[in-house]
């Protein structure tokens, strides 16, 4: 697992690294899209989670999610246009797994891309995305996880 | 007249509502209101808490930060907060320390702060120590504003409070003796909410009370009797807020409120207090409950609300009230002299603004 400043970054992963979230394509053509664990250091234990619909269609970088932490309230962007085709039931319950578990069992929202082939091209990953993220972590003056 | 079909209607052209089930007996009760209050509606956006819509970016960090003189510490632990809601504040647990907090949070950008802590067993936050640094920075920074939290007090204690510079006076009223003894484990009186409020009535401080809507374990009990006894002083402003069961003594069994049942009581309280400024603030459960609250709070004619929830700004347009965002606590900016200071920091919400970044 590769890390960046102390923050877990799967190199495996894609990312749109100006809204801090992570995306895996499964072998059924949808994309599992959640925080970073860079994101989850900054919003601090989230406490509520709120995502679209499924069946709903959402714009790239558009609200997919609202989650919202003690000392913070905000979207959580979808990285591709797409149609939501599963949420996280568990969330619902246990936001808090979105903090101790973000790539994992902490996942956000499923969507069915609506054009992949052309919205990838926007999303980085391996060693470019950590020289982003560090990049990123730089501007924003952040100490680490 | 817009009838119910017509706010149905508008509810269902904003998109940030599509997921949103509305109450359909309240919305027919609310149109009537709706339809008569056009007035202008402000939005809050206090940095003690980050804030990002596809409405609206809170880019005024650090503008209004919180304080507390006790840092995380309450001997009361009622049991729908036990402490919890200090925990994120800036502590200051000494004269010096308050000091060098402000000098700090000033430097940061600060206008102003939210002064609290937590309280002794009697509900009262033990300012006295502090009231000579208080004054201090009042003189030093005759334009800090203050809006403090001043559980209860005497008159005694209401004018060491003016007399330090204090610019808002802030309390909980609670009008159920049940809510008193059972959540706040204290042995005072409904009496003696309303005497403090008579107390900070009396000073030249401005005044405003604060009702937790659900106070008692998520029911509402006390709370129309706090509005009546509100009613009866020249308060500058209310404030609802609601409370929030993630905060809550988890082994007391406190559910969320209804939020129909608090969108009835904004509707309450907009009857009882006709020329009263009404404000929603920055404490109520989050999620879909936050939103439905935030909707109804705009159709009841609230005046100001912060921290708008998605579609707010949208439904506050759509029924024709016009807005505008400031980076203050709700408490501070409810005059026309404190608004004109703020306007100079208020944002027209017609653009969207992105000026976050990722999460930050």
């Amino acid at each position: 697992m590769a890390t960046v400043r102390g923050c877990d970054i799967p190199d495996e992963l894609f990312y749109n690294v100006d809204s801090n979230v992570w995306a895996s394509l499964d072998e059924s053509g949808n994309l599992t899209i959640g925080m970073t664990s860079y994101a989850c250091s900054l919003s601090g234990q989230i406490v509520s989670y709120t995502p679209r619909k499924v069946g709903k269609l959402v714009k790239k970088n558009k609200s997919c999610a609202t989650v919202e932490s003690g000392k913070w309230v905000g979207p959580v962007k979808a990285p591709v246009d797409g149609e939501v085709v599963e949420v996280n039931p568990l969330l619902e319950t246990q936001p808090e797994l979105i903090n101790a578990d973000p790539y994992g069992q902490g996942w956000i929202i499923r969507l069915r891309p609506s054009h992949w082939s052309e919205d990838v091209t926007d999303l980085i990953s391996g060693d470019v995305a950590l020289a982003q993220f560090d990049k990123k972590m730089e501007v924003d003056g952040f100490g680490g996880c | 007249m817009l009838i119910t079909s017509n706010l149905v209607k508008i509810l269902d052209g904003i998109e940030a509502y599509d997921d949103l089930d509305f109450h359909q007996p309240l919305l027919q009760r609310l149109s009537t209101q709706s339809s008569q209050c056009v007035k202008p509606i402000r939005f809050y956006t206090p940095s003690f808490k980050k804030f990002h819509t596809e409405e609206l970016c809170s880019s005024a960090i650090n503008k209004w930060p919180a304080v507390s003189i006790t840092g995380p510490e309450c001997k009361l632990q009622c049991d729908h907060c036990k402490a919890n809601i200090l925990k994120p504040m800036i502590p200051a647990t000494d004269p010096e320390m308050l000091m060098q907090v402000v000098e700090n949070i000033i430097a940061d950008g600060a206008e102003g702060m939210l002064l609290t802590g937590g309280s002794n067993h009697r509900n009262e936050v033990e300012y006295t120590p502090f009231l000579p640094v208080i004054t201090k920075i009042k003189q030093q920074y005759p334009e800090f504003r203050i809006a403090l939290h001043t559980a209860l007090v005497d008159q005694q204690q209401a004018r060491e409070l003016e007399s330090a510079g204090v610019d808002v006076a802030m309390l909980d009223i609670i009008g159920a003796q049940d809510t008193i003894t059972q959540v706040y484990h204290l042995k005072r009186r409904v009496e003696d909410f309303e005497q403090s409020l008579a107390a900070l009535s009396q000073t030249s401080m401005r005044v405003v009370p604060h009702i937790v809507i659900g106070l008692h374990y998520g029911h509402l009990l006390g709370e129309w009797q706090a509005l009546e006894m509100i009613a009866r002083y020249p308060v500058d402003a209310l404030v609802l807020v609601v409370v929030m069961p993630q905060h809550t003594d988890p082994t007391r069994m406190f559910v969320t409120p209804q939020a129909e049942t608090v969108g009835q009581f904004f509707l309450d309280a907009r009857k009882v207090l006709k020329d009263t400024e009404i404000l929603l603030g920055c404490a109520r459960p989050p999620g879909v409950s936050k939103q439905l609250i935030d909707a109804y709070a705009i159709m009841a004619g609230l005046n100001g609300m912060a921290h708008p929830s998605e579609g707010a700004i949208s439904l506050a347009s759509s029924l024709g009230r016009s807005h505008r965002v400031y980076s203050s606590c709700c408490s501070i900016a409810t005059t026309e002299a404190m608004l004109t200071r703020e306007a100079g920091h208020a944002t027209s919400v017609s653009r969207i603004s992105v000026a976050n970044i990722g999460m930050k």
